[in-house]
């Protein structure tokens, strides 16, 4: 199915120039890296709407399956075989060039295959000085807020405060697990 | 007249009041009665059968057991929250009026109880959530959809955060990158830094 794909679009891809396809290659793999939506405005001239998107599925159909499952170049060459050679060559001139980050993105989708993921983080920390309690506190507290991503794409936002115990006690047992954590990376 | 232990503010009208009422009673008395009060402050219960005893010798009625306790419980609520020393608080319970013998015994229950007090009152302080508990799990990941060969670590963490003091405590579970996870861990050790720097 992905071939059908690629066939119908690369008789589309034909109508881009050399240059053209080459940022386009770019932009494409930097739209998958940030999760973001590319504005097809510059190539509205080239392709119609409909056409911008068959090209852009395609595209990054291809950056994805190549660099997921490891593809050698004549993998790739052989996938897109009917695309003509100075295409060919400058598709995998970007893929070579994005590679890293590429992985990268697709190893923090692997984590996202999961019931919640942690998206983002902040913290602040503030001295408490007074309550309707006590008048003189001076208590360090650190607020700790987690940007949480649920499975169905919602997000969650959890706040957190925690004072000088609690903190210790959350590093002490994160430190026992980063240990772990660097035991698998070096031997990795 | 402003006084320490009202945080340097006038003494409250009704507090003014009732010192004239906690002096019916004998000062024994009265300070057994500081011991309830200060017992309730501290979240232990208070003995309304014993305060109703402590206090039927001076035939106080049940809006006066009400106002004495209420009185008792602002004065050393107060004192504690102002780091008031308990020979302060003589003086210028003094000031107010009530008897010598009285304020000796309440200043007695009062400088045995300041350090509790005021502890209790610092962890008893609003707090948005605590943490109570922290649970990992480091899994190493082979392969998935995305990607055919993973090989990375990736860490499953478990909070339980109580909101507020009273409420239960909320699990929390979410799975992050080993990057993330070395982020996360390095800018709290830098958080824990500037905190113990504080105190120093």
């Amino acid at each position: 199915m992905a071939a059908d794909k690629w066939e119908s679009a690369h008789s589309l891809l034909r109508k881009a120039s050399i240059n053209d396809f080459g940022t386009l290659c770019h932009l494409v793999a930097e739209s998958i890296c940030r999760d973001g939506i590319l504005d097809p405005g510059k190539y509205m001239s080239v392709w119609s709407l409909e056409e911008w998107w068959q090209v852009q599925a395609a595209v990054t159909d291809i950056m994805r399956k190549a660099v997921g499952r490891g593809w050698t170049n004549e993998k790739i060459s052989e996938h897109v075989s009917s695309l003509d050679e100075p295409y060919k060559k400058v598709l995998l001139e970007v893929l070579t060039c994005h590679k890293q980050v590429l992985r990268r993105k697709l190893v923090e989708d692997t984590t996202a295959v999961s019931h919640a993921v942690l998206s983002d983080f902040d913290w602040k920390l503030k001295l408490a000085m007074a309550s309707d309690k006590l008048a003189s506190i001076q208590e360090p507290l650190l607020q700790l807020d987690l940007d949480i991503r649920d499975a169905n794409g919602q997000r969650r936002q959890v706040f957190l405060e925690l004072d000088k115990v609690e903190l210790s006690k959350l590093i002490t047992s994160l430190e026992s697990c980063s240990k772990s954590v660097q035991q698998l990376t070096t031997s990795a | 007249m402003r006084f320490r232990f009202c945080g340097d503010l006038d003494c409250p009208d009704w507090v003014l009041a009732e010192i004239n009422i906690l002096s019916k009673i004998t000062s024994v008395k009265m300070k057994l009665l500081a011991v309830q009060v200060l017992k309730d402050m501290l979240g232990q219960g208070i003995d309304y059968d014993k305060v109703q005893k402590l206090t039927s010798d001076a035939k106080f009625e049940i809006g006066d057991i009400k106002a004495s306790v209420a009185a008792l419980s602002f004065i050393l609520a107060s004192a504690a929250k102002y780091d008031v020393d308990s020979d302060t608080l003589a003086n210028e319970l003094q000031q107010l009026g009530l008897p010598k013998e009285h304020t000796t015994s309440l200043c007695k229950s009062y400088s045995d109880a300041q350090g509790n007090l005021q502890e209790h009152f610092r962890h008893t302080s609003l707090r948005v959530s605590n943490l109570d508990s922290v649970q990992w799990r480091v899994d190493y990941v082979l392969s998935s959809s995305e990607l055919q060969e993973v090989n990375e670590p990736s860490v499953q963490l478990k909070l339980d955060i109580r909101p507020g003091d009273t409420r239960a405590a909320e699990p929390v579970a979410f799975t992050l990158t080993a990057d993330k996870f070395r982020i996360l861990l390095h800018e709290l050790k830098q958080a824990q830094t500037i905190m113990t720097n504080l105190e120093k």
